[in-house]
């Protein structure tokens, strides 16, 4: 089993993404993975700092985007990147990749061997 | 003013003045922006106020730097601005959100329009018969008091200089107060938008009402706003990946919103927020991205507004004013925390804090006021602007005051 | 990924309108048959009652109906092509390309990538069209397989 040395950042704007995700995510052997449910930062400054209007305040805090968080490996980063780019533009998420130093915590996952 | 005697004379193009201008307004613009991105509302509520005394200072109050063509000019950008203001204030009524206002909101709305709208207004018709005497005129006077009454509802929206703390009751809190302005915006747009609608000026200069003239316009109004929405709408679908095309949709259909309330003698604040209610209820990713953009624009429209207030500005009756600006005040001192007292609003948790709270002028308060000179400008109507802006610049001045802070 | 699950013995090609009940027995015997799972009605009311609590039809039409069983020794995957539609319980559309999955509960990741995978083969209007198509069970399984291919 390759070594999780990366960290993979996905944030789903939209329901229709998140579903999207999910499928590639689970598709490519990305079995290890946490979900945020988030704000973006303009909701929060608008929210904040109302002038005008404020009503919105009792909507849900959460804007219905969410954040995937996954430690795991290039192999899997190479396969969801091609599963990206299947997906049409505004179903695509934002995301980045950052290198690992150290993982702790980790149990051995599903068969990553039946990996893309 | 002697200084005024020294500046080049207004009307002529002068660049140097018009540079000065546009880079102080610029400069307040920026602190607006940095304020809201930092999160400080002191550098907001900077940005506004130096954009008032900017209007000030450059209109015909102050060293009247603005000429009459520029005056025609900034009058009908002051529409547009009122438009887009009344259409982010419209795109609150919702079926999503109405049906979540919850009771003790409601509760909190009726007492506050009932104990410091409705007093604010019964007030204000009692100080201009005291100062006025026989030559009130009825019409003029309820009206005068709608706008002020109008113009008492509310407070500011912004929950995060008050540090009410992270506890669920303060979250609370903090969400009626946001919700509670927002709400409180819509009454007042709607109780300025028809007392605008209903009455017009006559041949003699004093408003007269008429009721069945009034229904047409606002029914007009009505139709306008839901032609000019759904056409936008439609438009702004089919270019929801072109944000210069976006742009061009979105100002044009301020400009007929704004041109339709000029035409129709009500105000641009009123076509706006129909407008806006009505596309608000719209579906599709083009009203998301439209509410996005129109609510980014918010601190410069802020900007916008405070300066045009300033610039309307002009000769005013000095003891009607620190009159009008007194009860204000009172209002706000006294009434609005047993308003809130009476609909049960926090139970007792943070009781000290609502003072501060709902002492607060809405920005609100200065578009319908600025929207009330705009509409006509008459003497009566330039000093409850003038009195505003002052109750507001007081409640400024005092945020800067170190402040004693509610132990939790 | 998918060619182990696949075989076009266990395709079948609906031409006319058929009953879901039919459906659902048809297929159970299929699955029951492949997995190891002797008996037929466990394997069938998993399928149904699965499904009837949690619709799996999409807005296109498809619809993955599937259940983890504890004595299945081995996966399969049954595809129905029905281009007339079937209107699974607690749908509330029909469904023209369904995907019967059973799986073993040994091992529960390989049945949910399995299903990611079905439903990654099944993304694009292209891929739907030409199962819809399909006069063979060999020619949708082929489809299947090409699309499988395609995502690595």
């Amino acid at each position: 089993m390759a070594e999780a040395d990366r960290l993979l950042i996905l944030i789903a704007r939209t329901e229709e993404c998140f579903d999207a995700l999910v499928t590639g995510l689970v598709d490519v052997g990305i079995g290890g993975a946490t979900v945020v449910d988030s704000r973006g930062l303009a909701a929060i400054v608008r929210d904040e700092l109302p002038i005008f209007s404020g009503l919105s305040a009792l909507l849900p805090v959460t804007t219905g985007s969410r954040v995937i968080l996954s430690l795991t490996d290039d192999r899997h980063i190479d396969a969801i990147m091609r599963f990206l780019d299947e997906l049409p533009e505004e179903a695509r998420p934002v995301g980045a990749v950052m290198p690992v130093v150290r993982t702790f915590g980790l149990r051995s996952r599903q068969p990553e061997a039946e990996g893309p | 003013m002697p200084v005024a005697a020294a500046l080049p004379p207004a009307g002529g193009s002068d660049p140097w003045r018009t540079f000065v201008v546009a880079s102080v307004l610029l400069a307040l613009v920026g602190l607006t922006l940095w304020g809201i991105a930092s999160r400080r509302r002191l550098a907001v509520s900077a940005g506004t106020w130096g954009a008032a005394a900017l209007g000030w200072a450059t209109g015909p109050a102050g060293f009247a730097l603005v000429g009459d063509a520029e005056r025609v000019g900034i009058r009908s950008l002051g529409g547009i601005a009122l438009t887009w203001i009344g259409l982010i204030v419209g795109m609150q009524c919702t079926r999503s959100l109405l049906p979540r206002i919850p009771r003790v909101l409601v509760r909190w709305a009726a007492w506050d329009v009932a104990s410091c709208g409705v007093v604010a207004a019964l007030a204000t018709i009692g100080l201009l018969a005291v100062r006025l005497g026989d030559d009130l005129h009825p019409v003029n006077a309820v009206v005068a008091a709608a706008i002020v009454g109008a113009t008492a509802l509310g407070w500011t929206a912004e929950t995060r200089s008050l540090s009410l703390g992270t506890s669920r009751e303060a979250q609370a809190l903090a969400t009626f107060v946001r919700a509670g302005a927002g709400l409180l915006a819509i009454v007042a747009v709607m109780v300025f938008g028809l007392a605008a609608s209903v009455t017009d000026y006559d041949t003699t200069g004093f408003l007269r009402v008429d009721a069945v003239a009034g229904l047409g316009v606002v029914a007009t109004a009505l139709v306008t706003a839901a032609v000019v929405a759904i056409g936008s709408w439609l438009l702004l679908e089919r270019v929801a990946r072109r944000p210069g095309e976006r742009l061009v949709i979105t100002l044009g259909a301020l400009a007929v919103l704004a041109g339709s309330a000029e035409w129709l003698h009500t105000s641009p604040i009123f076509t706006g927020l129909l407008a806006g209610a009505i596309l608000g209820n719209l579906r599709g990713p083009s009203v998301r991205t439209l509410s996005e953009r129109i609510h980014e624009a918010e601190p410069v429209l802020a900007v916008a507004l405070y300066l045009l207030a300033g610039l309307l500005l002009g000769p005013v009756d000095p003891p009607l004013l620190a009159a009008v600006a007194a009860m204000l005040v009172a209002v706000r001192l006294f009434l609005k925390p047993l308003a809130a007292s009476r609909a049960k609003v926090t139970d007792g948790f943070l009781r000290g804090t609502i003072r501060s709270i709902v002492g607060r002028p809405a920005p609100i308060a200065v578009a319908i006021a600025t929207a009330a000179v705009l509409l006509q400008d008459t003497q009566l109507r330039r000093t409850v602007l003038a009195a505003t802006l002052v109750v507001g610049a007081m409640t400024f001045l005092m945020q800067l005051a170190p402040r004693r802070r509610e132990s939790r | 990924m998918l060619a182990p699950l696949l075989h076009p013995e266990r395709c079948l090609l609906l031409a006319a309108e058929e009953d879901v009940e039919e459906v659902f027995d048809r297929v159970a015997e299929i699955a029951s048959d492949v997995s190891g799972v002797a008996n037929v009605p466990q394997v069938r009311a998993a399928l149904y009652d699965q499904e009837a609590r949690r619709s799996t039809v999409t807005p296109e039409g498809v619809a993955f109906p599937h259940a983890l069983l504890f004595a299945a020794k081995r996966a399969v995957v049954v595809p129905v092509i029905a281009p007339r539609g079937v209107r699974l319980p607690g749908a509330a559309a029909a469904a023209t390309l369904l995907f019967f999955l059973v799986g073993s509960s040994a091992d529960p990741w390989a049945h949910i990538r399995t299903l990611a995978r079905l439903s990654r083969c099944v993304t694009r209007t292209e891929a739907r069209a030409r199962l819809l198509e399909a006069k063979t069970p060999e020619a949708a399984i082929e489809t299947l397989l090409e699309e499988d291919a395609r995502h690595g």
